[in-house]
């Protein structure tokens, strides 16, 4: 949809940087790599003077099919005029390095991912729920999450099974 | 022509210029009616078509509304304007009780009416008058400022049958007192997703 | 008898001794000037303002879970009531997002209409942000003329999509209904006299002594600060970064037509103000481009009633009223999203608040909070 000006491939840069397994794609301009490794990602998208990426612009999460988490960044460089997105998979234990130490915009995006996803970030400044109350104690965007789907607008659906139970509880008292 | 002409619906046929005849409660509900103040409840998209209303083209000031105040101390009417979600009913049910008697509840678009459009989502409040006493409802998504000014006008016409006598069933205090003992099921069930996210809203 | 007089103590003691604490106030969510249900807690120190912190999510209402169990035509009417003084800018997001993973081609002149609604929708937004604004700063009359300019707007929207606020009039394939011919002389008429309009509002208003006193050097929001905190729209513009996406990543027509951004010194509310004023301007004349070479032929191309994307994931981005708004979907071959989420402007300028407001006093905030133009729709989703 949008046409980017500058489409550099990246994939030497990467090679060489990159000690650790990593998947790029050069035409849709997406990087794959294990969440663990983003801390040296980071150091060579602002150190590198052929990347220059200061802007990010976008930071969010996704579950796949099979429940594993992913965190998606989106990157630009405002002077050379190219983008790149960095896919990370999350490992087990939900913990991911985080980017505020290099771009200030991650500070509120990870608070939110934090809240929609219970993805805990290491080395954020102060990592609370930004949307919800801190006392909820699910994540909504979890696929483990279900919201109720209302089929019509005079079914309630889930809440009217709830609001029977209510119903018999009082009728039983 | 003003009050004191005579011209008045409560005039008997041979009334004297200057002089008016007319009942106490007449009286002060047209006090009452053209001078609504509204309590700015605005939330979300509905807000702005209150603020058209409110502008040149559709002008409420010449109901009397122009005044909206930000303190719920100073207004009369809090027309509810927008989603309301479960940690913002808590703030609305405070608002509502910091207003001095007596006082109405207009609820706006289908949002505030019975959760509207995010009816489904974890975080709505379905309706604002599982938490208040609403007295006119105004259907739309946004309504149109004349649907606004639609429901004000209601809104007028229903101070218009109020009553000072405090035995009568339109006495201008009706519905506001302390309600039924046990609340409706549909109520506790709101009461009982708002609490999950961390919201009392029974306070 | 003469009694000595003692001195009170008190003016013995020197400013430094005199205990104080900070002041902390909630600006609450219930607030004539927080534009929706925002709530800050500013830390003061009298009138000089330390810090802020602004907790959101009284309008939270989960669009994202929600929209993945809708399908893709009923999640733009959903994600309009996002931002809704862009309505059609959310609804052109939903629209291209589901597009780029679609095989269709969307005809030459619904893009020219798309496009004229998506100028016509900013200038709206950016009258809209001008009457809060003014409003916000103690003036009262900039309010209705603003608003009497968006009425004129806003029938043409309803000239073309029926609603006043909130269109669901951008499809996947093209547009809903194509624009007659009473809509192409209502917008002749509206485009003839809207640059000598803001002529007049700029006389009424920017001007003013007192404005520009409030206004200049108020808030100033460095270079590097604005890129390093992901600010975008006006803001960055103003703090003096070049980037717009109708430029530099473009999308639709927007290659063919001829206009160019303003760019801000100081990244100050004044900057922030002039830049809104000259985008209205730029706005017009995009759209007395696209109406001028409106083509023939179909506003949409056919879609299956219920629209399928091809598997994959795609970040889609356009520059709306507040800033950049994205979108990244991920599609796993079905009619629902698998995963939407809606990279909103107003989200990162807020976070900036805090940035632009130290050292600054509580007038100021206000003032500030209104160049940022924040939509709370936006900000909490």
């Amino acid at each position: 949809m949008n046409r980017v000006s500058a489409q550099t491939d990246f994939s030497g840069v990467f090679r060489e940087a990159f000690s650790f397994e990593h998947e790029y794609d050069p035409a849709a301009q997406v990087l794959r790599l294990e969440a663990e490794h983003l801390p040296q990602a980071f150091k060579l998208f602002t150190e590198d003077s052929r990347l220059k990426l200061n802007y990010l612009r976008d930071m969010t999460a996704k579950e796949g099919p099979e429940g594993q988490l992913f965190t998606v960044y989106n990157f630009v460089s405002l002077e050379l005029k190219h983008v790149l997105m960095v896919i990370a998979r999350v490992s087990e234990d939900l913990v991911v390095p985080t980017a505020t130490s290099h771009w200030d915009s991650a500070d509120w995006m990870e608070r939110e991912a934090y809240d929609m996803f219970g993805i805990r970030f290491a080395g954020h400044p102060d990592l609370r729920r930004i949307y919800l109350e801190e006392t909820v104690d699910f994540y909504p965007l979890r696929k483990s999450f279900k919201l109720d789907e209302v089929p019509n607008v005079g079914d309630l659906g889930g809440r009217e099974r709830e609001l029977a139970k209510v119903k018999a509880k009082e009728e039983k008292a | 022509m003003g009050l004191i002409d005579g011209h008045n619906i409560n005039a008997s046929p041979r009334s004297i210029p200057g002089v008016t005849l007319t009942s106490l409660d007449w009286l002060i509900n047209v006090a009452r009616r053209n001078s609504l103040w509204p309590l700015t409840m605005g939330l979300a998209c509905c807000a702005i078509e209150m603020i058209c209303a409110s502008a040149a083209r559709f002008d409420i000031s010449r109901f009397g509304m122009e005044v909206f105040r930000p303190s719920p101390r100073q207004a009369d009417v809090m027309i509810v304007a927008g989603t309301v979600v479960y940690k913002m009913a808590a703030r609305v049910k405070r608002i509502y009780e910091q207003m001095p008697e007596p006082k109405y509840v207009v609820s706006m678009g289908s949002c505030a009416n019975s959760g509207g459009i995010h009816a489904d989502s974890y975080g709505t409040l379905r309706g604002i008058d599982k938490i208040l006493p609403v007295d006119v409802y105004i259907p739309g998504c946004p309504p149109r400022p004349e649907a606004l000014l639609h429901g004000l006008t209601t809104l007028q016409r229903k101070i218009d049958r109020q009553t000072l006598r405090r035995d009568a069933p339109n006495y201008v205090l009706a519905g506001h007192g302390p309600g039924p003992g046990k609340l409706s099921p549909e109520v506790a069930v709101e009461l009982m997703a708002a609490a999950r996210l961390g919201i009392d809203l029974t306070k | 008898m003469a009694v000595k007089y003692e001195q009170p103590k008190v003016w013995d003691l020197r400013w430094d001794d005199l205990f104080t604490e900070d002041l902390v106030l909630n600006v609450g969510p219930q607030h004539p000037s927080t534009h929706g249900v925002l709530r800050l807690v500013v830390t003061s120190d009298g009138e000089v303002i330390k810090d802020i912190e602004p907790h959101l999510g009284f309008l939270h209402r989960g669009m994202e879970k929600h929209s993945e169990i809708k399908e893709y035509r009923q999640i733009i009417p959903l994600w309009e009531r996002n931002d809704y003084l862009s309505a059609m800018h959310m609804g052109y997001m939903v629209t291209s997002a589901a597009e780029s993973l679609m095989d269709i081609e969307v005809p030459r002149r619904a893009e020219y209409i798309r496009v004229i609604m998506l100028e016509l929708q900013r200038i709206a937004s950016h009258l809209f942000w001008f009457a809060s604004f003014a409003l916000d700063s103690g003036a009262v009359t900039p309010l209705f003329y603003a608003l009497k300019e968006r009425e004129k707007i806003v029938d043409l929207f309803e000239l073309a999509s029926g609603a006043r606020l909130l269109y669901n009039y951008i499809r996947p394939g093209g547009v809903r209904r194509d624009i007659d011919a009473e809509f192409m002389e209502g917008l002749a008429a509206f485009l003839k006299h809207f640059n000598r309009y803001l002529d007049e509002c700029e006389q009424l208003y920017s001007g003013n002594a007192i404005f520009i006193n409030r206004a200049k050097n108020i808030g100033v929001l460095s270079r590097e600060a604005a890129i390093n905190l992901g600010v975008s729209g006006p803001v960055l513009r103003g703090s003096g970064v070049e980037w717009d996406i109708r430029k530099h990543e473009p999308y639709s027509i927007y290659p063919e037509l001829n206009f160019d951004i303003p760019i801000g010194e100081n990244g100050d509310v004044l900057d922030r103000y002039n830049v809104r004023f000259y985008e209205m301007r730029m706005a017009a004349e995009i759209v007395r481009q696209a109406m001028d070479g409106l083509p023939e032929g179909d506003y949409v191309t056919k879609v299956p009633p219920s629209i399928k994307t091809k598997q994959g994931e795609v970040y889609v981005r356009q520059e709306a009223s507040r800033g950049e708004l994205g979108c990244y979907l991920v599609s796993d071959g079905g009619k629902n999203p698998w995963r939407l989420h809606v990279r909103p402007p107003s989200f990162l300028n807020l976070g900036a608040l805090a940035t632009m407001c130290r050292g600054y006093m509580f007038a100021d905030l206000i003032i500030i909070l209104g160049s940022i133009d924040i939509v709370l729709g936006d900000v909490d989703k």
